[in-house]
């Protein structure tokens, strides 16, 4: 090897600055966009699961609920997108989870750069492909004859709380990954978290018809203020959409303050 | 000059006293081999000098900085491969190294110049751009050493980088380590192989039970505990004990002696204790059907050096620390991993 001179130690700030955690943060996310660049079926296989599960379910409740497939999808579908807002954030606990069993997150460690870079690129790192995930959700309700009754603007305001509420749910799988001994404990660990978010809640019957104690529950899930904010801002008339959207964010605000220290907290502690 | 310093590290988990008052240095330049059974405390002294993990009390610098206080300066001054290789299994051996590359901070084109200079040093040209999921356990470890050096690292750390490699690709280990010390890089090698010790190492730490036990070179060590051991097993199994006693005589240690296959095993400092023997039964006319000397296992040396077998965990081992271990070559490379 050259012994060709790097700079000495000595000129090395004694800690990384700020603009660094902003740079070290995305080439770290860039990991995984290069990931999904490489192997764009990733997102196929992100999407299959909520696509089959909401096929199903418009097969099985449709008589029930709205008497048509066609109507029940309408009703159903801004319902599966806030549903898989919590779902698809599994992958952010176990990319974590198998970075620290494999070593890597300890290489990024002994490198000289901002210490929650790591953590922060992970959730950030994700969100491309949920973001794919959620539109292809999306995409394909379009094909099976969902329609949106507003305006483009409304769509766009949809997906983006969705995004931010996963963003939120990625924080709790974060912690989860931090915490979990094995990469194979934590989608059982997340899915026991996101669970009752996922189906206590009114994404795919009305949270009326709900027993008493499942309704006070589906009142306070996040994911209920997101189905009803997207459904809304979908299906019309998007000025309803005004009092869940407070709620959701309400939520992914109580969330982050809940689970971002937590998650430093495991990360340091993991020393 | 000392490029390492530790002093008095302690470090301990909710059960184990990992590390005890741990201190050593190594000077510029060189490679110090700190050498002990799993469970000795050699990864976690890594992991506190690599600074991800703190010690409950002592002091250490590298390269003249204070690991506990300016982590981050000792960060820029050092490169780590752990126990395990880690890479990204789904990113190319190109990616992986430009990953590192611009997380020190280098240019897009720098990385890439970088990560395709180490490339062609480690002779990963022609899976460069494959996932590192296809390499093989050898190219595995290649790159692993490579990232490890993207930044020109002034202290290397190896922790245990031949463990679970074939005898090919632990040569390449062992060449590329000393290339590096010639470019003037400190290396702190971790190993349980008595044989990569001495090939490598200019200084010995043993560690046990967190613990130094010695300290010296690998010709100072060998020289304390011997380093060959006798080996033999008589033709007529009833003549044992007679043979035992004469070995016994002849190096001033009582052998250990195996009662299903009757072979005869004793530390010995040199090779005169092997003729003092032959002439013994030969005058005795007592015919063996093994007779000779094998390097010392790093048992044996364990045994020397702290009175006890290495392996207390092992339940494979013989509770009987007077019985010599199995004479299995110290190179038997099979691929131990530690639970994290």
């Amino acid at each position: 090897m050259s012994s060709a001179q790097h700079s000495t130690p000595a000129q090395l700030p004694a800690d990384p600055g700020r603009g660094a955690l902003v740079s070290h943060t995305l080439i770290l996310a860039g990991r995984h966009l290069t990931k999904l660049r490489a192997a764009p079926q990733i997102v196929v296989f992100s999407v299959l699961q909520p696509l089959i599960m909401m096929l199903l379910f418009m097969v099985l409740f449709a008589g029930a609920v709205s008497g048509s497939q066609s109507a029940y999808l309408q009703f159903l579908l801004p319902g599966m997108l806030a549903q898989n807002a919590a779902f698809m954030v599994t992958t952010v606990g176990q990319a974590i989870n198998s970075d620290i069993d494999k070593g890597i997150f300890d290489r990024f460690r002994s490198l000289p750069i901002a210490r929650p870079a790591p953590l922060i690129a992970h959730i950030l790192g994700d969100l491309p492909r949920q973001a794919a995930t959620t539109l292809a959700l999306l995409a394909f309700g379009f094909c099976i004859g969902f329609r949106v009754h507003t305006d483009p603007l409304s769509v766009v305001l949809a997906v983006a709380l969705v995004l931010l509420v996963s963003f939120a749910f990625s924080w709790i799988a974060l912690t989860i990954g931090l915490i979990a001994d094995k990469p194979e404990s934590v989608n059982m660990l997340v899915m026991i978290l996101l669970f009752p978010m996922a189906f206590g809640s009114n994404t795919m019957v009305a949270t009326d018809t709900l027993p008493g104690w499942l309704q006070a529950w589906a009142k306070v899930n996040p994911v209920t203020h997101l189905t009803d904010a997207v459904r809304a801002l979908l299906t019309g008339p998007a000025s309803d959409s005004g009092s869940a959207l407070g709620s959701t964010l309400l939520a992914c605000a109580v969330i982050l303050v809940l689970f971002v220290p937590l998650a430093v907290r495991a990360f340091t502690r993991r020393l | 000059m000392e490029t390492i310093r530790v002093e008095d590290l302690s470090k301990s988990y909710a059960k184990t006293q990992a590390l005890s008052e741990v201190g050593f240095t190594a000077r510029a330049g060189t490679v110090l081999g700190l050498l002990g059974p799993n469970g000795s405390g050699k990864t976690t002294t890594v992991r506190v000098l690599s600074t991800l993990i703190r010690a409950d009390s002592g002091r250490a610098w590298i390269d003249g900085h204070d690991v506990m206080a300016q982590p981050h300066r000792v960060r820029a001054a050092i490169g780590l491969t752990g126990q395990y290789a880690a890479v990204d299994d789904e990113l190319s051996g190109q990616h992986n190294l430009e990953l590192i590359g611009r997380l020190l901070g280098l240019s897009r084109a720098a990385a890439r110049g970088r990560a395709t200079e180490l490339i062609e040093r480690f002779r990963l040209e022609d899976a460069a751009a494959r996932l590192t999921k296809t390499y093989s356990g050898g190219m595995r470890r290649r790159l692993d050493v490579a990232a490890s050096l993207v930044g020109r690292p002034r202290v290397l750390f190896l922790d245990e980088p031949t463990t679970g490699l074939d005898p090919r690709s632990r040569t390449e280990v062992w060449t590329l380590v000393r290339e590096l010390v010639a470019d003037g890089v400190t290396v702190l090698l971790t190993t349980q192989y008595l044989e990569e010790a001495d090939h490598l190492a200019n200084d010995l730490v043993v560690l046990d039970q967190g613990r130094v036990v010695a300290t010296g070179t690998p010709t100072e060590l060998k020289a304390r505990v011997g380093g060959l051991a006798l080996q033999m097993r008589v033709a007529d199994p009833a003549q044992g004990a007679q043979a035992a006693a004469y070995v016994a005589e002849a190096t001033g240690v009582a052998p250990g002696v195996d009662a299903d296959t009757g072979l005869i095993d004793a530390a010995v400092a040199d090779v005169t204790a092997l003729r003092r023997v032959a002439a013994r039964l030969e005058a005795e006319g007592i015919r063996f059907v093994e007779l000779g000397l094998r390097q010392a296992t790093l048992d044996e040396v364990f045994f020397a050096l702290t009175g006890r077998t290495a392996r207390p965990a092992d339940p494979a081992q013989d509770p009987d620390p007077a019985q010599a271990p199995d004479p299995a070559p110290v190179t038997a490379g099979a691929a131990e991993r530690k639970p994290r």
